[in-house]
């Protein structure tokens, strides 16, 4: 019968006990012996890698989506402003629009404050402590 | 010599050739854990550069806390599966109750012609293994990770990790002995 079974066998190749001095049965060191030739086996690299200039392709696929952003900002900014100093220029001159504004400001300043703080802890934490979901 | 806190450093600093040694660093890492996990293998360099953009996208949120390799391995292992369930259509699951009672069927005509080579005809083998499997065969044998950090990278118990790399590993060499004993004969 067999000391040692299949999962001390692996351990003993684990630890890379026993390269020198082997102290196994005849039916253990064969075990032995096709755990160390399968163990050979399954280290080796694959000679299948990714084409050479795989890096580059990465960096210009950053680049292009880093630029599709910018411009896709920027040309909502185009379309937004225009419209928005509109608004903005006809407001300008209706003072009783610009007391009504800051009215309502004062008025509501403790939870504007409120609103803006939590915005900014709550961004806080999230780069810190939040974990990323991939 | 790579100095990976300078790299990160550069990168965070939009350093785009310091991402690209960065890559160049961990692409072999990369590969290997996709080409073993997913079944279609035209879609794995498609997945590797997905998995880089997600790592230049979060590199931010690296701390420097584990190993940057056990990081890009989460990233790679968690990508992969994602794929999987979205396009290979496979029913995931962590801990597949069959998964205990895998046994190899017999040999189809293209293990037969596989099997002039030893190494080749253990890769297909282990092609053929669960996913689970297959997957920590690859974590500890060719990118050299410890239990802990193949934990790290799976979320699986370590317990669990070492139950599947034993049986993996008892299942290919009752393969083996049978292959070299008909070769002798």
């Amino acid at each position: 019968m067999k000391k040692w079974s299949d999962a001390e066998i692996q351990s003993l190749l684990e630890d890379e006990i026993l390269k020198n001095n082997p102290v196994l049965d005849h039916d253990e060191l064969e075990d032995y012996k096709m755990y160390q030739q399968l163990f050979d086996i399954v280290g080796t690299k694959p000679i299948a890698t990714l084409p050479g200039g795989f890096a580059k392709k990465v960096v210009h696929q950053i680049q292009y989506r880093q630029n599709r952003a910018n411009n896709v900002l920027f040309y909502s900014l185009i379309g937004i402003l225009p419209l928005l100093g509109m608004v903005v220029v006809e407001h300008l001159f209706d003072a009783a629009f610009l007391v009504g504004l800051i009215q309502t400001i004062l008025k509501f300043k403790a939870m504007v404050t409120f609103c803006v703080v939590s915005f900014f802890i709550i961004q806080y934490f999230d780069k810190r402590y939040i974990r990323v979901v991939w | 010599m790579f100095n990976e806190k300078e790299i990160v450093h550069r990168i965070l600093k939009s350093d785009l050739y310091a991402f690209e040694v960065l890559v160049k660093q961990y692409e072999n890492l990369v590969f290997t854990i996709l080409n073993r996990m997913l079944k279609n293998k035209e879609d794995v360099e498609d997945i590797c550069q997905e998995v880089f953009i997600k790592v230049h996208k979060n590199i931010k949120t690296f701390q420097f806390q584990s190993k940057f390799s056990t990081w890009i391995a989460q990233i790679t292992y968690h990508t992969a599966i994602n794929y999987i369930k979205k396009k290979e259509k496979e029913r995931f699951q962590v801990y597949p109750k069959e998964i205990d009672h895998f046994y190899f069927t017999s040999d189809n005509p293209e293990a037969l012609t596989i099997k002039n080579n030893v190494t080749d005809y253990v890769n297909q083998l282990i092609e053929q293994l669960p996913l689970q499997y297959k997957t920590v065969i690859t974590l500890y044998h060719i990118n050299e990770f410890s239990y802990q950090e193949i934990e790290e990278i799976t979320q699986l118990p370590e317990g669990t990790v070492k139950g599947y790399l034993f049986r993996a590993r008892k299942l290919l060499k009752e393969k083996l002995e049978q292959y070299l004993k008909n070769e002798i004969r």
